[in-house]
């Protein structure tokens, strides 16, 4: 317990295994093994997921209790997880473990910075946007590398969101900017911070391969309603989502889904039957993402068929079903259908994640949908694709 | 002189141990102080609550008393030397300073 004080304020650790047993114990997993939270760990856990000192957290906790035992085995699992290292106090660096979720590691944001297409476009839509007056609110601020462009743009003040504690790192590199006094980084969820003043533009850098698998839609609906001003402009402002049907490879679709070929492969050689594999592979919604060098090899079936276009500025729903029909280009077994998107970062500065395009950012991949039961077209045939996004990854439908 | 050493009078001003989380109770069952240090858990009745809640540093003990006596009916005559003895309890355990 060596320093610790009612002023102390303490964190929770970045990524954390927990188990919850049957006797309502809660066990968090550190280096020196299981740790009890007791309990009430769930509720301490979540109390610290944004920086809190030990009194007003003690405090907050206290309504939970029942008695003073109560009160003493709450008080003593906070203390007990701050001693194992699950807690951290101030600047104490998270322990030294393998980050398992991709973005409180470094490998996307290497990716993110390495592709110039991508950082490049943000910034100079911001340097475009920018107004002194302007107060700049970064949705998922990562390294700072937007905020700190914002700032430099001439932001009269940024507020840079970052729920990962790369946020201690944002903050050193805002530091060494010398940016300090007009970026303030936010640790935590942009759905659950308060700023203490409204933003007059947004960028929300957090679109992934399959667009709103980051779940943009909802957290620039919550941004708007609670962070910005009522006309507040967003970055992006319009995206624009598109699919292609296309042929795979058979030796490709035959690495990811069981199929006639690989399961009779595997009778030849193991023995047994595994046939019966193929009818639940039919019955999957099967998603992977391909690199565009490769994707740009499929014969593509027909052009890029617009299935969305979705103002942020206009939306007010985060749910996402459409269909929308194409024409066959050419004639094939249409056994996948693959997406990518447009996005409108400013009047002079759009970007696209096209397999087929020119100077395409190099960090996003390209989602690929199979189809389960393969659709022949042939060349004028009309079909439907259907794009729904309802709270989890989008889903593109050939409907045949 | 170290502070469970020193002796305490009407004109002492004591404080709250910095390192000491406290935690009331429902109404009438007193309070719960923590020694962060030590890792102890002490119990206090009401009148140690209210006690507890007055030591900013700035109140003599007499301030202490006067301000207990019209919070807390029919107390004892000598209210001030039970507090101090209630302060020397709390002294020795490094709660207050």
């Amino acid at each position: 317990m060596a320093g610790l004080k009612p002023a102390t304020v303490l964190r929770r650790a970045g990524e954390l295994e927990v188990l919850v047993t049957a006797a309502g114990d809660v066990l968090v997993t550190t280096e020196q093994g299981l740790v009890s939270g007791g309990p009430h760990c769930l509720a301490i856990l979540d109390l610290f997921a944004e920086p809190t000192t030990l009194a007003e957290a003690l405090e907050a906790l206290g309504s939970r209790t029942g008695g003073g035992q109560d009160w003493i085995d709450l008080s003593a699992a906070v203390v007990r997880l701050a001693d194992a290292g699950v807690l951290l106090a101030g600047d104490e660096p998270d322990p030294g473990r393998v980050a398992r979720s991709s973005f409180d590691s470094p490998g996307p944001h290497v990716a993110m910075l390495e592709d110039r297409a991508r950082t490049s476009a943000f910034l100079a839509a911001l340097a475009e946007l920018v107004r002194p007056d302007d107060v700049v609110v970064d949705i998922g601020t990562g390294t700072g590398v937007l905020a700190l462009g914002a700032a430099q743009a001439g932001a009269r003040h940024v507020y840079a969101i970052e729920a990962t504690p790369l946020a201690h790192q944002a903050r050193k590199v805002v530091e060494a900017n010398g940016l300090g006094d007009r970026v303030t980084v936010v640790q935590g969820w942009s759905t659950r911070v308060s700023l203490p003043e409204r933003g007059t533009l947004a960028v929300a850098e957090i679109l992934g391969s399959d667009a709103l698998e980051e779940r943009a839609l909802p957290v620039v609906l919550d941004a708007r309603k609670r962070l910005l001003a009522p006309d507040a402009r967003l970055v992006p402002s319009v995206v624009r989502i598109y699919g292609v049907p296309v042929s795979i490879p058979a030796e490709r679709v035959d690495m990811l889904a069981f199929t006639p070929a690989n399961t009779a492969r595997w009778r030849s050689w193991y023995g047994l039957e595994l046939g019966p594999l193929t009818e639940y592979a039919a019955r999957l919604r099967h998603r992977f993402t391909a690199p565009p060098e490769e994707v740009q090899e499929w014969p593509a079936l027909s052009d890029p068929v617009l299935l969305a276009e979705l103002d942020l500025a206009a939306l007010d729903t985060p749910r996402v079903e459409l269909v929308a029909t194409g024409t066959a280009t050419a004639s094939g077994g249409a056994n996948g259908t693959v997406g990518f998107f447009e996005a409108d970062l400013s009047p002079g500065v759009t970007i696209s994640t096209d397999p087929a395009g020119e100077g395409r950012p190099t960090s996003w991949g390209v989602p690929v949908w199979l189809v389960p039961e393969p659709v022949e077209l042939r060349r004028g045939d009309e079909f439907s694709l259907e794009y729904a996004y309802t709270g989890g990854g989008g889903r593109i439908r050939l409907v045949p | 002189m170290t502070s469970t050493e020193m002796t305490i009078e009407p004109t002492s001003r004591l404080e709250r141990n910095a390192s000491v989380a406290f935690r009331r109770l429902a109404d009438g069952e007193g309070g719960v102080l923590l020694h962060l240090e030590s890792g102890e858990y002490h119990g206090i009745n009401e009148v140690g609550c209210l006690i507890w809640e007055l030591l900013d540093g700035e109140r003599t003990v007499d301030q202490v008393a006067a301000s207990l006596r019209d919070e807390v009916e029919g107390g004892p005559d000598d209210l001030t030397g039970e507090v101090i003895v209630f302060l020397d309890s709390l002294r020795v355990r490094d709660l207050v300073r």
